[in-house]
């Protein structure tokens, strides 16, 4: 099993995206505030990804992303450069993403009918039956399940199954992004694995 | 399965995902791909992560809709986007500013002539002694250089103004001075002792601020009375004092004493016995003649040590003004000494004019400042209290946040028990069905004996 070749690629550009982060940063500090755009541009979609699958909440994952962006934002002086830009990134996404889950659990959510289907348990895609597509429908109701397991996971166990098989993450960048040890990733990541497949084989 | 492959296969297991994300090291690598060959189990265990795998990664997530990134901008720059402004504390900021500010409007006032007119103030920078160069330079910056106001350059200027002024007579001197000087005149003047008395007192309503100096309007009254009943030529003393060489002034003084001849009083102290060009010298070098009795009549030291404590902890932007003030008096009493301005003369009244104004203008910058500084009190306490509550929000959240992980790591307890149950019968069922498979596999072993026998 490998990542999806786009993510495969993001990977592979890592250093690349490093030096990238190092320039704008440096624009930054030298007073370009506008910069900061690059940064968004550059990680709204992953860190989006990650906020929705953490958050499991499709509803409010674009605000939370903007928040995570305006909390760096304001913190970037304060960004000491030990870890990498996008580590940290992650890190505020990841944070924001299970305050969000835990202030938001037991609290009933409005349903919407043009919104979120298929997410966060909202209304489950009704089937065409005009198109009479078997396949599709059941590929769409395994999505649906996987979503579901992986949204049933503990916060640590769904966080790095998030960055390890969303994001296509190496073990150490993960350690680095939740601040564990590379072996707790590794047998974190395990027993969330097993945990999906037990729930899928129910 | 002997015990010995059971422990393998554990080992194995846990290796499992790291295979898959291409994570282990070489070894650790053969190790696995050597045991799922012959093992059944966990090659089929494989193969289901395998699957867990790609499911996952399959999960299709939005991106965010179309103008995000202008939107977040948008954000940041309108509402609180800021980081915290590395800028001057908000007192020196506002002291800077006022600073600024009032030289503005001296200089505005003096170029229209409502202040001093148009000669008063060049006029004074060309009549001051060549040599004293650095009191020029002072005055230079202050009315001209708006760069060095408002970058403080100017605010030092003045301290070293005003300080060289106070350190000529000495601070405890002048406390000394000024408590003996009660005891003495106590039955000369009684108004010149309340003067003093309230000088003395506590002063109430002390700023926090800095910049905001400890001074009273009793303080400012005791300047300008002390102005008012003080004749010119003890203006000339201050001013020049104030250009940091009393010396300079003292020798011009006498010299344009002597030049003038019989014109040795300043016009107003004329009756009451004031300085003839000998006592001008001895009032800086021996102690000053205590003057007669009477409404007109003044003691340079009360009135100096009143304006000294005053001035020295006046903020800087008064202080300055006070010093223009005291070069125009210096101008004026010069000018009266020398025979150019008449007694009540338009030249005369234009001067008290001025001195109304800037001692008007000086309060009404006291008040503005009281007000201007109480604002900003008001608004650092909300500021502080705004961020207090976020700072307890904060304080809140994290609690909230640490009873949440407490809270999961019970949960996780559980699950762990729960999956240690599972594991445990999942293994007596795996060995079960293993167990079977050999069976299976004897039986079929047993049948294809027989059919090869038939």
């Amino acid at each position: 099993m490998r990542r999806p070749a786009s993510k495969e690629a993001e990977v592979g550009g890592q250093s690349r995206r490093s030096i990238e982060d190092e320039r704008t940063l440096e624009r930054i500090r030298s007073g370009d505030r506008d910069a900061f755009g690059d940064l968004v541009e550059r990680y709204q979609e992953r860190l989006h990804r990650v906020l929705v699958r953490i958050s499991d909440d499709h509803h409010d994952a674009e605000d939370l992303l903007q928040e995570v962006f305006v909390k760096a934002y304001r913190a970037l002086d304060r960004f000491a450069g030990e870890s990498q830009l996008f580590t940290w990134l992650y890190r505020i996404a990841i944070n924001t993403a299970l305050s969000h889950r835990r202030k938001g659990r037991g609290r009933p959510r409005p349903v919407s009918l043009e919104q979120g289907r298929n997410e966060g348990g909202a209304l489950p895609e009704l089937p065409d039956t005009r198109r009479g597509a078997p396949a599709e429908l059941e590929a769409a109701e395994e999505i649906d399940q996987v979503r579901r397991a992986i949204a049933s996971l503990d916060d640590d166990h769904r966080t790095v199954v998030v960055l390890k098989d969303i994001e296509g993450l190496r073990y150490e960048e993960i350690a680095e992004i939740i601040g564990c040890p590379r072996g707790t990733v590794k047998s974190r990541i395990h027993r969330a694995r097993m945990a999906i497949r037990d729930r899928l084989q129910k | 399965m002997s015990d010995p492959d059971r422990k393998a296969c554990r080992n194995v297991e846990d290796q499992l995902s790291a295979y898959l994300d291409d994570e282990l090291d070489p070894k650790g690598r053969s190790e696995v791909e050597g045991h799922i060959r012959d093992c059944l189990r966990c090659a089929s265990l494989q193969g289901d992560l395998r699957s867990v795998v790609r499911s996952v990664a399959a999960v299709p997530t939005p991106a965010p809709s179309p103008g995000f990134k202008q939107r977040t901008m948008d954000k940041i720059r309108m509402e609180g986007g800021r980081q915290a402004p590395r800028t001057a504390p908000a007192w020196l900021r506002i002291g800077a500013v006022g600073l600024a500010a009032s030289f503005l409007i001296i200089l505005t006032l003096s170029v229209s002539g409502i202040i001093g007119g148009p000669r008063y103030l060049p006029a004074e920078l060309a009549r001051l002694p060549a040599k004293n160069e650095a009191a020029r330079t002072i005055m230079e910056q202050t009315i001209t250089d708006e760069t060095a106001v408002r970058t403080g350059g100017a605010v030092d200027n003045h301290r070293g103004i005003v300080g060289g002024r106070v350190d000529e007579v000495g601070l405890d001197q002048a406390s000394d001075e000024s408590a003996g000087l009660q005891r003495e005149t106590d039955d000369i003047d009684p108004g010149r002792v309340i003067l003093i008395a309230e000088s003395e007192a506590p002063r109430p309503a002390r700023s926090k601020f800095k910049n905001m100096g400890v001074y009273t309007s009793e303080d400012l009254d005791a300047y300008s009375d002390f102005l008012s009943n003080t004749p010119e030529t003890q203006a000339v003393y201050l001013s020049y004092q104030a250009g940091t060489d009393a010396r300079k002034a003292i020798d011009k003084l006498v010299a344009s004493f002597q030049l003038s001849g019989e014109k040795e009083t300043a016009p107003s102290e004329e009756k009451e016995g004031a300085a003839a060009p000998d006592r001008i010298g001895a009032k800086f070098g021996e102690e000053p003649d205590r003057p007669a009795e009477g409404k007109r009549s003044y003691e340079r030291r009360d009135g100096e040590l009143a304006f000294q404590k005053w001035n020295g902890t006046a903020p800087e932007e008064i202080q300055a003004q006070v010093t223009l003030q005291q070069y125009a008096d210096f101008r004026m009493a010069l000018e009266k000494l020398e025979g150019v301005i008449e007694e009540d003369g338009p030249e005369r009244q234009r001067w008290l004019a001025n001195r109304r104004l800037v001692i008007g203008y000086l309060k009404k910058t006291q008040d503005a400042d009281k007000q201007d500084l109480g604002d900003r009190a008001g608004a650092v306490r909300g500021e502080e209290s705004a961020l207090g509550k976020i700072a307890r929000k904060k304080d809140r959240d994290e609690t909230e946040e640490q009873r949440g992980i407490e809270s999961d790591t019970v949960t996780r307890k559980g699950t762990k028990i729960h999956r240690a149950r599972k594991t445990a019968g999942d293994g007596v069922k795996a060995r079960a069905t293993l167990e079977e498979n050999k069976l299976d596999q004897q039986e079929k072993r047993v049948i294809l004996v027989i059919q090869i026998v038939k």
